[in-house]
């Protein structure tokens, strides 16, 4: 039980983490770059899709690491 | 044969097969609610996982999504926040709706929040906003189907008659196979659409760029039209918002059906964390189809029609057909599923509620008049808006949210009231529709109707409860003690292993 505990605070605030990465400031001060291009892409593109696929990651440990059934 | 042709056999084919596939999972003999309305609640985790998607993505991914990415750029990305955020509302939500339907066999929302308040008014409330909202998706859906046949005919086919095919076909196979029609061509459907959208973001990205390299085009995009691919700092405020009015991606009563309908909560946890990988995946193609329309296609006056104008200037008449079949496929998925829930919200919350007694066979029967009528509603109502499908479904799931205070209190918090749920409800729909429709009030500080709605509901739904009677003490038992039970015998497994 009290590994449960301990595992939802750990894996919840790697997820608030990953969610402020698409939010204001970390997000909005990315939105404004158009450089450096990264895989073909202007920064604001690959910024998101990657913080977006991190907070995908995040979801799933979550969900793994910490939810019943 | 002309490409048109062409392309109409290949959707005409598909929906042969969408038609095929409500008769075969036709139930023989009688059909019990159950069955006709959350297929005896036997859904496994792979047609689970491809109803829902396809039921969250309409045709506002194939064809708003691209649409706002060509008109407005990457500040649709805020919906995407959505994608990833609401499917953990599956587990919040949807895991103890799970336990509870299972338990008392509900079907609906209404039925579960009107047991709990022990109140009818608060249960023909929740199925009379359901059933408003569902409307306007419902009408834009339509809309979206009679685009995709008057330009994949080259206009042959008229927006209205492209709206009647549509129609015609998805009633059809609803009424003959109920949910289980509705969750395997969501299946076909589901697995057409992210097949078709990354070949055809693929195909447009070689025949306008020459490679499947995309630095070309998106340095373009950097050069030419840097605003498409910055967000205005301006923008803020409703981008770190939106996600919360898509929150009612996971109230709405078509996506909240399944949680009753799936055979285990093991299936939800997977449809939580499966879920967003398909959203967020669904979206490269489409950027690549938008941007390259914004490239290759400016001035379109209809951003809604950047896909499909793209992919008739650009893919062969055959790929056109797929991947038309695809969007349509989208439209229908979605369709079928809201056709569905207001046929199961109309038949067990209102028509059930008013004659308790009635058998199963007549309110089948009602539920299934009720399907034709409300489509023929929403085809109506699609020759009249010219509004970008996105603005509309944002409005429907802005609405459907505001029912989420309730739940909450039938799921988590005991210190809910019958009045405090009400008047909640009955203030945050209010508050969608004054803030999305009166020009002085419109969505305030740029927030959205759904946001405004949902923070004016609580604060209703919290004060009133805090003033008001609770429900008895035996049924608040009934489900906060039955859901505390499943989870200490959950906890119990989990330690003993």
């Amino acid at each position: 039980m009290k590994n449960r505990k301990t595992r939802r605070v750990i894996f919840t605030a790697l997820w608030v983490l990953a969610f402020a990465l698409v939010n204001y400031p970390i997000g909005a001060w990315a939105s404004t770059k158009l450089t450096p291009v990264i895989l073909g892409l202007p920064f604001s593109v690959f910024y998101f899709w990657t913080a977006y696929s991190l907070l995908v990651l995040a979801g799933v440990l979550l969900a793994w690491k910490v939810m019943r059934d | 044969m002309a490409n048109w042709q062409i392309i109409m056999i290949i959707v005409a084919i598909y929906c042969a097969v969408v038609i095929a596939v409500g008769v075969f999972t036709r139930t023989k003999g009688q059909t019990s609610l159950a069955d006709y309305f959350v297929g005896n609640r036997s859904l496994g985790a792979f047609v689970a996982f491809f109803t829902y998607v396809a039921t969250f993505h309409s045709s506002f991914a194939f064809i708003g999504a691209a649409g706002q990415m060509y008109s407005a750029g990457i500040k649709f990305f805020a919906t995407f926040t959505s994608c990833v955020v609401s499917p953990l509302m599956i587990y919040i939500i949807g895991r103890p709706t799970w336990y509870l339907g299972q338990k008392y066999n509900y079907m609906t929302q209404g039925e579960l929040v009107g047991d709990y308040y022990e109140s009818k008014t608060l249960r023909y409330l929740v199925a009379i906003v359901s059933l408003i909202f569902l409307v306007p998706y419902l009408q834009s859906q339509i809309a979206a189907g009679g685009i995709i046949f008057q330009t994949i005919s080259e206009g042959r086919v008229s927006y209205l008659m492209g709206c009647v095919i549509l129609y015609a076909v998805i009633i059809g196979y609803i009424l003959l196979g109920g949910f289980k029609a509705v969750a395997w061509t969501d299946t076909i459907q589901g697995v057409l659409m992210i097949v078709m959208i990354w070949i055809a973001g693929g195909v447009v990205l070689v025949r306008t760029s020459g490679s499947m390299n995309w630095t070309a085009l998106m340095q373009t995009m950097a050069t030419d039209f840097p605003e498409k691919v910055l967000i205005p700092v301006e923008y803020w405020p409703t981008y770190m918002t939106s996600f919360i009015s898509l929150f009612g991606i996971s109230i709405y009563p078509p996506s909240f059906q399944r949680f009753f309908a799936v055979k285990n909560p093991k299936t939800l946890k997977w449809l939580s964390v499966t879920t967003p990988i398909y959203l967020i995946f669904f979206y490269v193609p489409i950027m690549i189809i938008a941007f390259s329309g914004v490239v290759y296609m400016p001035g379109l006056e209809k951003a809604d029609q950047v896909v499909p104008m793209m992919l008739t200037q650009y893919a062969s008449p055959i790929l056109v057909g797929l991947v038309m079949a695809g969007a349509l496929a989208a439209t229908m998925s979605s369709t079928d599923s809201q056709l569905h829930s207001a046929s199961s919200i109309f038949t067990v919350d209102l028509y059930k509620g008013v004659k308790p007694d009635v058998s199963d066979k007549k309110a089948l029967f009602a539920g299934k008049v009720f399907i034709v009528v409300i489509s023929a509603a929403a085809l109506v109502l699609s020759q009249y808006s010219n509004a970008l499908i996105t603005t509309i479904v944002t409005i429907a799931l802005g609405g459907c949210l505001q029912i989420l205070p309730s739940l909450i209190g039938a799921l988590y918090w005991k210190g809910a009231s019958k009045m405090g749920a009400i008047s909640g409800l009955i203030v945050g729909v209010t508050v969608v529709v004054l803030t999305q429709y009166v020009p002085a009030i419109k969505t305030p500080l740029g927030l959205s109707s759904g946001f405004w709605g949902l923070v004016c509901n609580l604060l209703v739904f919290f004060i009133v409860s805090k003033l008001t009677p609770k429900p008895s003490a035996a049924n608040i038992e009934k489900f906060h003690g039955y859901l505390a039970e499943v989870n200490r015998q959950c906890d119990e497994k989990a330690a003993a292993k």
